[in-house]
């Protein structure tokens, strides 16, 4: 089942607001604290479909995270969202080169958040 | 070639066919007719050779009676008789005659037989004077003599039957027929008046000729049974009354004596029998004469007959031309002048395209018909353009109507264009604005016509909002993400030109692909403005409430948020940590005091911090001084004065210390008490920390609380020494607030009052100095803080280590992040301002009956109080409170 997204975000409390609304969804949840963990789950589990990501995280920041993972060439396959805050175009600029499929500003409203990761997953597993 | 001939011509050609069967009808009817005239002709000639014939008969006769002058006058030796030479010269005039009719005719044109035989008579003629000469002679034998004239004669009557063969009409041949037998009789009575008149002068018949007489005798009989057969009435007639006459009675009886007499002497006048014979050859010579008239009566009656079936065949077939020719003209014309009709009406129509010409109807049949519909398919298409006329005017009226209407629309659109508030313009798919915009886009934007993208309209030079704008655009027509999501993305508020500006979008579908997007934007400076003035009012307000309530108290927040804001600003911010946690208790502070402008500027940029892992920019710093700033200069605007912090004596202390100077109270006792009333009131502390706690409650939504406090009468604190505590005691009380009590709901679904409880406890019992919070919410989930621990790489292992935990910089159990608490830095802050008067800290929680947070303090140092703080002594026992004996 194209179900399991990764959610990688130094905040519990993002994590667990994105937590709810996919979980409610129907998704199955996987959750990283920084682009490390996120990098080893992506690494150790190949049944992630969607990764919620953010930006500014301590260790490792998702644009490098989504750097090494292209890297692996995991990414076009990967339904890829950003957390961004606003007026980070360059960040979003950044983060869409290294194959992130779209953003959401923080604060995210879950009911659009859920659509955005089901019509990226869709879009990545038919093109995939 | 067909196709092209006219109509006229094909329906003549069409008549021609029964035309062309009349005229072979007719040809057949001439053929007849001219084989009727070339019969005519030959009767004509019949006509012609019955005068022939009467020659002939005429030659015949001459040439009969010669014979018997001759047979008679050499029996009797009377060569030299006159009535012989009377009959020679018949005879040669009779042979003139018929050389002069012949000569005048063309002999070739003659029937065959009849030429032939006249050309048998002819030469035996040639010899007539010979056999002249010879009977004259006497030495010829009767016999031969005879014989000679028979021949003649024969070929002569043979050349008269001869003329049967140009007729073949029954009554003339019948004519023709009983002519030739009456000859025939004739030529047998003529050689028996020769042979008996000579056998009657000579009174014996000659060897040979008896049996001759015989012969004859028998022919005559024959031929006149053959008469009898082929003779009319009328000939019958005649005939008998020739048979019936004295002169055949004579000859018979005569004859009868030749035949019957054995002997030599028949006492016979030869001249008798030559006479009556003669007389009975005379006789039949009238009938042959008659015969002879009627065949050429009967022939000219045939030729006159002939001669009208000619006319009547060609009359009859001339006929049938005409009426033939006559019907096909009028059954061509009255059919080609119906074509015709139709042709010119249709030829009249297709040139001057007049549908109200009809045709003329000029028969009553299919053409008739075909006229009758072709009339009435004009007439149809005259009423139906007279109906797309009337309806094409209509469409033109329409039309102009609905020209009219849309000029009237756009004039009205331009108008709400022109005039309406907002600005008003369609982004399309490629991020240029279109050229049809409100006004007041223009206005606010820049009234280019050039279709520039509207992320550099709205920017006008601000790159990073251009770029913000940009990227959310992109974001929304590449299509990755739901239409509805990623228009949510898009900036909603922008300010330009010192102006704020909120925005929203509209998408623009065209069967669900999107096509643009209709920006609307609003100027809501005014409306911020208001707003903000609003809130300064409110905060001003707010703030005055507190002043006046609690002057002491305002101060102190007033004086410890002045030196936050400084820490936070001045060069000594340091680590992004630190700043951190200082924003927040400045956060905690100000929104107890309802400073709501410091507050959320603080919690943004507590937000941006952790979001960028780095320490404020100057930019950042300098407006969270100036928003300080502005309230300061509201604030003592508001005061008038300095904020100072003054001294409350209550009504009892004032009369105690009264009573104390009447009474001349010692020295030290005076001073103890003076002294005291330097120090702040725990009962006024816990009754402002109520208050704040009140309306944060309120503010969280937690509706009315149910506050109780217990103060100690002899506890007071020495204000600047207690201000940091209190400052981050803040903290504690909007997390007791915020994550332990439930909302009204859930705890009525709980089964607890609507009104949770709050306790608020400052007591002095033997050395220690206790401050409690302790709320009925919830409690704490400890298994949370204890995985929170975890995660984090703290201990956890026994209760202290999670206490520890859960007053660990960064550790917060919140599930949301609000302006008030969640974000794990107070509860850090209080823990170290508790920890720098000495004091330790201890939780007491059960789930669902609620949470007790209590520092105690050592007062060891009771005694000796004193206003100046102490620093360092044994941790967590260092003075911190005075209870005055």
């Amino acid at each position: 089942m194209d179900k399991k997204i990764l959610i990688v975000d130094d905040s519990a409390t993002v994590r667990q607001q994105v937590r709810v609304a996919l979980l409610g969804a129907g998704f199955e949840i996987v959750e990283a604290a920084d682009g490390v963990e996120g990098l080893q789950a992506l690494t150790e589990r190949d049944d992630i479909v969607g990764v919620v990501c953010d930006v500014n995280m301590p260790r490792m920041g998702g644009l490098e995270m989504l750097e090494l993972v292209k890297a692996r060439g995991r990414l076009a396959a990967l339904a890829v969202l950003m957390l961004t805050t606003e007026g980070q175009p360059a960040l979003v600029q950044r983060a869409k080169a290294l194959g992130a499929k779209g953003w959401v500003v923080k604060p995210f409203k879950p009911e659009l958040l859920v659509a955005a990761m089901r019509k990226l997953i869709a879009v990545c597993g038919s093109a995939a | 070639m067909l196709k092209r001939i006219p109509i006229r011509l094909k329906l003549i050609l069409l008549a021609g066919v029964p035309v062309i069967g009349a005229l072979i009808l007719a040809g057949i009817i001439a053929r007849g007719a001219r084989r009727q005239a070339e019969s005519a002709a030959a009767i004509g000639s019949i006509e012609d050779l019955a005068h022939l014939s009467a020659r002939m008969g005429r030659l015949v006769h001459a040439l009969q009676f010669e014979r018997n002058e001759l047979s008679l006058r050499r029996a009797q030796k009377a060569f030299q008789s006159p009535t012989l030479k009377e009959r020679f010269a018949e005879t040669d005039a009779a042979r003139d005659q018929l050389r002069h009719f012949l000569a005048a005719r063309d002999v070739s044109s003659l029937p065959p037989r009849l030429a032939r035989d006249l050309k048998t008579a002819e030469d035996r003629l040639s010899a007539l004077q010979k056999e002249r000469t010879a009977a004259l002679s006497g030495a010829q034998p009767i016999d031969e003599l005879l014989d000679y004239y028979k021949a003649t004669d024969l070929s002569l009557i043979s050349a008269t039957a001869a003329l049967s063969q140009l007729a073949d009409d029954g009554e003339l041949m019948r004519a023709i027929s009983a002519l030739v037998i009456v000859l025939q009789i004739k030529e047998r009575a003529s050689e028996e008046q020769a042979l008996l008149s000579h056998v009657f002068a000579v009174n014996e018949f000659p060897p040979g000729t008896y049996k001759d007489l015989v012969t004859l005798t028998t022919e005559e009989a024959d031929y006149i049974d053959m008469l009898k057969v082929e003779a009319t009435d009328s000939v019958d007639r005649h005939f008998k009354s020739i048979a019936n006459g004295a002169e055949f009675t004579r000859t018979a009886e005569l004859r009868k004596v030749a035949l019957d007499t054995m002997g030599d002497d028949f006492h016979t006048s030869p001249e008798e029998w030559s006479s009556v014979q003669g007389q009975k050859i005379e006789r039949l010579r009238g009938l042959e004469v008659t015969l002879n008239e009627s065949v050429e009566v009967a022939a000219l009656a045939k030729v006159r007959a002939a001669a009208r079936s000619v006319r009547l065949s060609y009359g009859l077939g001339g006929g049938v031309i005409v009426v033939s020719a006559l019907l096909a003209g009028l059954i061509a014309r009255g059919v080609s002048r119906s074509v015709a009709s139709l042709a010119q009406a249709a030829e009249q129509v297709s040139k001057q395209k007049n549908f109200a010409i009809r045709a003329l109807k000029t028969s009553e049949d299919e053409l008739g018909t075909l006229t009758d519909t072709f009339n009435e398919m004009l007439a149809g298409i005259q009423a139906r353009d007279t109906e797309l006329r009337d309806h094409g005017d209509n469409l033109e009226r329409l039309v102009a109507e609905r020209t009219a209407a849309l000029k009237t629309r756009n004039e009205a659109m331009r108008l709400v264009l022109d005039n309406v508030e907002q600005g008003l313009a369609t982004i399309e798919l490629d991020g240029r604005v279109s050229s049809e915009r409100s006004r007041a886009f223009d206005d606010w934007f820049g009234g280019s016509n050039a279709q520039d993208s509207f992320a550099a309209r709205l920017a006008r030079g601000n790159t990073l909002l251009f770029e913000t704008l940009k990227v959310s655009w992109e974001q929304v027509t590449d299509g990755l993400m739901p239409l509805d999501c990623a228009i949510d993305q898009m900036p909603r508020h922008i300010e330009s030109d010192g102006r704020q500006y909120d925005l929203s979008y509209k998408a623009i579908l065209e069967r669900e692909n999107l096509r643009g997007a209709l920006l609307v934007v609003s100027d809501v400076t005014r409306e911020k403005e208001r707003m903000r003035r609003d809130a300064e009012q409110r905060e001003l307000i707010s703030v005055f409430e507190h002043f006046m309530r609690d002057r002491a108290g305002f101060a102190e927040f007033f004086k410890e948020c002045d030196a936050l804001v400084s820490a936070v600003v001045g060069a000594e911010a340091g680590k992004p940590q630190v700043q951190l946690r200082t924003l927040h208790t400045l956060k905690g502070n100000c929104g107890i005091f309802g400073v709501v402008s410091v507050a959320a500027l603080a919690h943004r940029l507590e937000g941006l911090i952790l979001d960028s892992g780095s320490s404020l920019s100057v930019e950042q710093s300098v407006e969270l001084a100036n928003a300080w700033k502005a309230f300061a200069d509201r604030v003592l605007g508001l005061s008038g004065a300095e904020i100072e912090s003054g001294v409350e004596v209550s009504h009892d202390e004032l009369r105690e210390l009264e009573a104390a100077a009447r009474a001349h109270a010692p020295h030290a006792k005076l001073e103890a008490l003076l002294t005291r009333l330097k120090y702040e009131r725990g009962s006024a502390r816990l009754q402002r920390v109520a208050e704040h706690a009140k309306s944060l409650a309120r503010r969280l939504g937690k509706g009315e609380l149910e506050i109780e406090i217990e103060a100690g009468p002899d506890v007071r604190f020495q204000a600047e020494r207690w201000a940091p505590f209190w400052s981050a005691f803040v903290h504690v009380v909007r997390n007791a607030l915020d994550h332990g009590i439930e909302t009204a709901q859930a705890r009525l679904a709980a089964g607890k009052p609507e009104r949770a409880k709050l306790k608020l406890v400052v007591k002095s019992a033997a050395e220690l100095l206790t401050i409690e919070i302790g709320d009925d919410g919830r409690g704490i989930d400890w298994a949370r803080v204890a995985e929170k621990a975890r995660a984090r790489g703290l201990p956890s292992a026994n209760e202290q280590d999670l206490v520890d935990a859960l007053f660990c910089d960064g550790l917060s159990t919140a599930e949301s992040v609000s302006e008030v608490s969640g974000r794990g830095v107070g509860m850090s802050a209080v823990r170290d301002a508790a920890r720098a008067l000495g004091g330790v800290v201890t939780v007491t929680s059960a789930p669902a009956a609620g949470t007790t947070i209590r520092f105690r303090f050592p007062i060891a140092a009771a005694t000796r109080a004193t206003d100046t703080p102490q620093a360092g002594g044994r941790p967590g026992f260092a003075a911190s409170g005075v209870t005055p004996s």
